[in-house]
């Protein structure tokens, strides 16, 4: 699928062998994650997976999120979970502290990416503000969605996470926190706001196009109670504006002005009735309204639940995304995990799903104008383009995952997954890296992980 | 037969699916606090949740000041397994969710019981663990668990 990007990645060829290293070193330093207060003031600490997954889907190539630039190939690839981190906290004053964390992700071709850096202000022993890049609180599971080592599966539910969560990976801005103890149960209420960006792929483009994804104006707030056995935890968070920018997306908006600019041209001969041309006048302002089409205020809401009765292991959530432009629709997803430990291993098995409610995009503007061909030609192009674009952007997915976690030793934990992945029909793309419809919608998805913490 | 049966339990064993001696021979342990922390018992709920740090603030509004064995210590292993029911697996998962996301931080480490027992003793809000046999005088006890 990425030929056109095989010299860059021989460059970073000799990335994995980075990761393998930390692998080898993180066996010997299995206290190097000293606790609070540290007796030093700086505290190193990373995290890594080396993962591998086999499918033999020819049509589609599961993800992470649309973030990922290199999708998991077809047969063994390690894309989708290999990654590594390095943290550094400094404590700067008794009540001050600065903490750093970079990322490197096979499926970004190791590309070194920043998730946290910022300044902590401890105020007393309730409260605390943060502020710089932390890491995304948007959901249950979002801020530990690469932390294979913390996370009991092998990654959170493609379904809900690889759509929802994943894309937003950090917020830049800042977060409050503030924790209190009532009886049997402590409450933390964190607020937080700010901006995020990152990048996002659209795999059915030729060639495959990579746009800038900008949220600013980012609010929200997650409330989480911690008995002695459940936590549970809530959050609604809201989005002022989210952006695309790509060439085919100013392509579109360059072809929407064309012909809105066509409309007004003709609209504009005083030969036509006035009727006439006060309805080409409106059409043209209703086609102005199509351009960038995947702008929204979107707003995300989570309700889930993680419980250690005993030996069982219950995760849970109901996850909400309500994207507010048309092309894209609601989603509403969610997922169920059971794990039991025997020992050192512990089996789970989990179900997720994620349902998009489709948009309400009315695209009658792009109807022909039966005045000139040439135009009628581009209005047609134009709604063929809003077509394709609304079913490419329906991610329903639904995944039925068993898996096997071994706690090899204090740091280190391997995992073996396997998951079926499914979209509701061969024409609709889920949340997997698609070229073209149809697609098999079946994918049997096997994974093998070395996860640990150094 | 015999040799069967050693073979499938020294596999069992070593993939963690029996308990491991230290399980078998299991301590009497008082959860201890400082003289000035303002009470008088705890539950194995609420010792959970201050060390898992869920609770920071005793009652007074005071600041908790947990502190724990070093990783490896069986006291340690059997106070989390009994008191949160979580394995060193399970908890050194639960940090490393918390510290890899800056959202906290585990109790300080200690090396020892007499350590824990000092720094119990001189901290005001400190808590700790010991094993009964080892306890001070000095400190209050607001826990057991006995075997």
């Amino acid at each position: 699928m990425h030929h056109q990007r095989e010299g860059r990645r021989r460059v970073g060829l000799w990335r994995p062998a980075t990761v393998g290293l930390l692998a080898a070193v993180s066996m010997g330093l299995a206290h190097a994650q000293t606790p609070d207060p540290a007796p030093s003031p700086l505290r190193l600490s990373g995290f890594a997976t080396l993962g591998l997954t086999h499918h033999n889907n020819e049509t589609v190539e599961p993800i992470i999120s649309f973030q990922q630039e290199f999708p998991a190939r077809k047969g063994w690839s390690g894309r989708l979970d290999t990654v590594a981190g390095l943290q550094a906290d400094l404590r700067l004053l008794n009540s001050t502290s600065a903490t750093v964390q970079g990322v490197v992700r096979a499926g970004d071709d190791f590309e070194p990416r920043l998730r946290m850096a910022y300044l902590r202000q401890q105020f007393g022993a309730d409260a605390a503000l943060r502020v710089g890049r932390f890491r995304s609180p948007f959901y249950l599971d979002s801020d530990v969605a690469e932390i294979g080592y913390a996370y009991l599966l092998a990654r959170p539910p493609m379904p809900v996470y690889g759509y929802l969560a994943n894309l937003v990976t950090h917020v830049d801005g800042a977060d409050f926190q503030w924790r209190r103890s009532f009886g049997s149960f402590g409450v933390l209420v964190q607020g937080y706001g700010g901006r995020s960006s990152g990048d996002l792929w659209f795999f059915n483009t030729t060639p495959i196009e990579k746009a800038d994804l900008e949220l600013s104006g980012i609010y929200g707030l997650a409330l989480t109670v911690g008995f002695a056995n459940v936590t549970v935890r809530g959050s609604h968070t809201r989005v002022d504006r989210l952006s695309l920018r790509s060439s085919q997306i100013e392509q579109l908006n360059g072809g929407l002005n064309q012909v809105a600019g066509g409309l007004r041209a003709i609209a504009s001969d005083p030969r036509l009735p006035a009727p006439f041309a006060a309805g080409l006048v409106s059409k043209a302002a209703a086609i102005d309204g199509y351009r960038n089409p995947y702008e929204g205020r979107p707003v995300y809401t989570s309700l889930g639940f993680d419980a250690n009765i005993d030996r069982l292991r219950l995760i849970g959530e109901w996850a909400a995304f309500d994207s507010r432009s048309p092309t894209i629709g609601r989603s509403r997803g969610g997922q169920l995990t059971a794990g039991y430990a025997w020992g050192n291993f512990t089996p789970y098995v989990s179900v997720a799903r994620n349902s998009r409610r489709p948009g309400v995009l009315d695209t009658s503007a792009l109807s022909p104008t039966g005045l000139n061909p040439q135009l009628d030609g581009a209005i047609a192009q134009l709604s063929a383009g809003f077509v394709e674009a609304a079913v490419f952007a329906d991610r329903s997915t639904s995944s039925v995952s068993v898996g096997l976690r071994w706690d090899v030793r204090e740091n280190a934990a391997i995992k073996l997954q396997f998951d079926q992945l499914r979209t509701p029909s061969p024409m609709v793309p889920g949340v997997m890296a698609v070229r073209r419809l149809p697609i098999d919608n079946r994918v049997n998805l096997f994974s093998a992980s070395l996860n640990f913490i150094f | 037969m015999m040799r069967r049966s050693f073979i499938l339990a020294s596999v069992a064993a070593f993939a963690g699916w029996l308990p491991s001696p230290a399980a078998f021979a299991q301590s009497s342990l008082v959860v201890v606090v400082n003289r000035s922390v303002p009470v008088e018992r705890l539950d194995s709920s609420q010792a959970t949740q201050i060390f898992l740090r869920q609770v920071t603030t005793w009652p007074d509004g005071s600041r908790v000041q947990p502190v724990d064995l070093a990783e490896g210590s069986p006291l340690r292993t059997e106070f989390y397994s009994r008191v949160t029911g979580r394995s060193p697996g399970q908890l050194r998962a639960y940090w490393a969710r918390l510290a890899f996301t800056g959202m906290g931080l585990p109790p300080r480490e200690v090396a020892t019981v007499e350590e824990v027992r000092r720094f119990v003793r001189s901290t005001p809000g400190a808590i700790g663990y010991v094993d009964r046999r080892e306890n001070d005088p000095e400190l209050k006890v607001v826990l057991e668990l006995t075997p």
